[in-house]
């Protein structure tokens, strides 16, 4: 009988991946310091990877592509998809279209966290799941959608393999499983 | 390349446009070359990066970039976003767009050659003075000066977004301290060269 993968566990696993790449870093509020669960994925990261930003969501997409434009791989992070909408401009006309109007070839990982509203419902503001409204928009940043625990470890490599940027979307209602 | 060789060149894209050969917006300017081409030469180094946005060829031109291949790329209608890698140019079509993207680019720069004996890498980035008070723009100039990285802000201060007077729009200047500065008057329109073209 196979092992049973456990949600978060696979998560951490995956950011450990990614850590043990020489180029890779992992930006965001909240990726040094508590405050939500997502950092707690982080805790085999060494901390000089790890670049606390402020709360400037498109300032943090921009500042990831200019990273990769010099080498970088940018782990860019958003605990919740409603922010994100702060950094759509960032997002859809630079990362996305920068392969399409030059030769930089700019590759930033996007996690993104999809917030359930159990056990505790943040309302309105913080519950959205935007990724088929983003998908639509974009012409290169492939999407992943981490519907399994399965698929976390596979799509995190991927990520790291191909040539352009990739987002991935985790569900929040996942963190708390257990194995069966 | 002196003052008359870049509008000798803006002259052609000019003829090139008139005659239908650009299937895309070409942004002209004139009156800013000198000013220009007294930045490039006391603080561009070959090895710094550089962005702009769609105002874009006489810095291409400046960087080194020859100059038909900056030629060639407004033919293939991409004078909107120049972007040219191996001499380390990047334009943006996105007003303020370019800043974020910089800024990354100097933290790179930073943590790479922090420590080291190699003369530090700059990044210059050119603005507008509309996007110069753009919120992207101001957050970009914070977090520069914050964790001082090698970057300096230039603005190009024409008075006007597209057509519209900048000091209307805001109201009175609060300029942000600790950027480059220059002053000029347009000399062609926005975009086109201010006739109907038949393409």
């Amino acid at each position: 009988m196979g092992e049973i993968l456990i949600y978060f566990d696979e998560l951490t696993s995956a950011m450990t991946m990614l850590a043990q790449h020489p180029k890779t870093v992992f930006v965001g509020q909240g990726v040094k310091y508590p405050g939500t669960s997502l950092v707690e994925t982080l805790n085999d990261v060494p901390m000089e990877k790890r670049i606390e930003f402020p709360v400037a969501e498109d300032m943090q997409m921009g500042f990831c592509t200019g990273l990769s434009l010099d080498g970088w791989i940018p782990v860019c992070i958003f605990p919740r998809w409603s922010f994100v909408l702060c950094a759509a401009q960032q997002l859809v006309n630079h990362l996305d279209r920068i392969p399409l109007f030059s030769d930089y070839k700019p590759k930033v990982i996007i996690r993104i966290g999809a917030p359930h509203d159990k056990p505790l419902d943040a309302g309105p503001q913080h519950t959205d799941d935007f990724t088929a409204a983003f998908d639509m928009m974009f012409r290169t940043i492939q999407v992943e959608r981490l519907l399994a625990a399965e698929q976390i470890q596979p799509a995190y490599e991927r990520a790291l393999e191909r040539e352009g940027s990739t987002l991935l979307v985790e569900y929040t209602k996942f963190y708390s499983a257990k194995p069966r | 390349m002196t003052a008359e060789e870049l509008l000798a060149f803006e002259e052609d894209i000019a003829r090139e446009f008139e005659a239908g050969h650009i299937h895309a917006p070409v942004h002209l300017a004139g009156g800013n070359q000198s000013q220009l081409i007294e930045y490039f030469s006391k603080y561009v180094q070959p090895h710094d990066w550089i962005f702009t946005g769609w105002r874009n060829h006489f810095h291409a031109l400046l960087k080194g970039v020859p100059s038909a291949e900056v030629k060639q790329a407004i033919l293939d209608g991409r004078s909107i976003s120049l972007c040219f890698p191996e001499h380390r140019m990047f334009s943006s079509g996105i007003v303020g767009g370019i800043a974020p993207i910089a800024l990354g680019v100097a933290q790179s720069l930073y943590w790479r050659e922090r420590g080291t004996f190699n003369q530090y890498s700059t990044v210059h980035v050119f603005l507008g003075d509309m996007s110069e008070r753009s919120g992207i723009v101001r957050e970009c100039m914070d977090y520069a000066a914050g964790h001082r990285l090698p970057i300096i802000f230039v603005i190009e201060d024409n008075g006007m977004s597209i057509c519209s007077p900048t000091q209307e729009t805001w109201g009175e200047p609060n300029f942000y301290p600790g950027v480059h500065r220059y002053s000029y008057k347009m000399e062609r329109p926005h975009v086109g060269v201010g006739r109907w073209v038949k393409f």
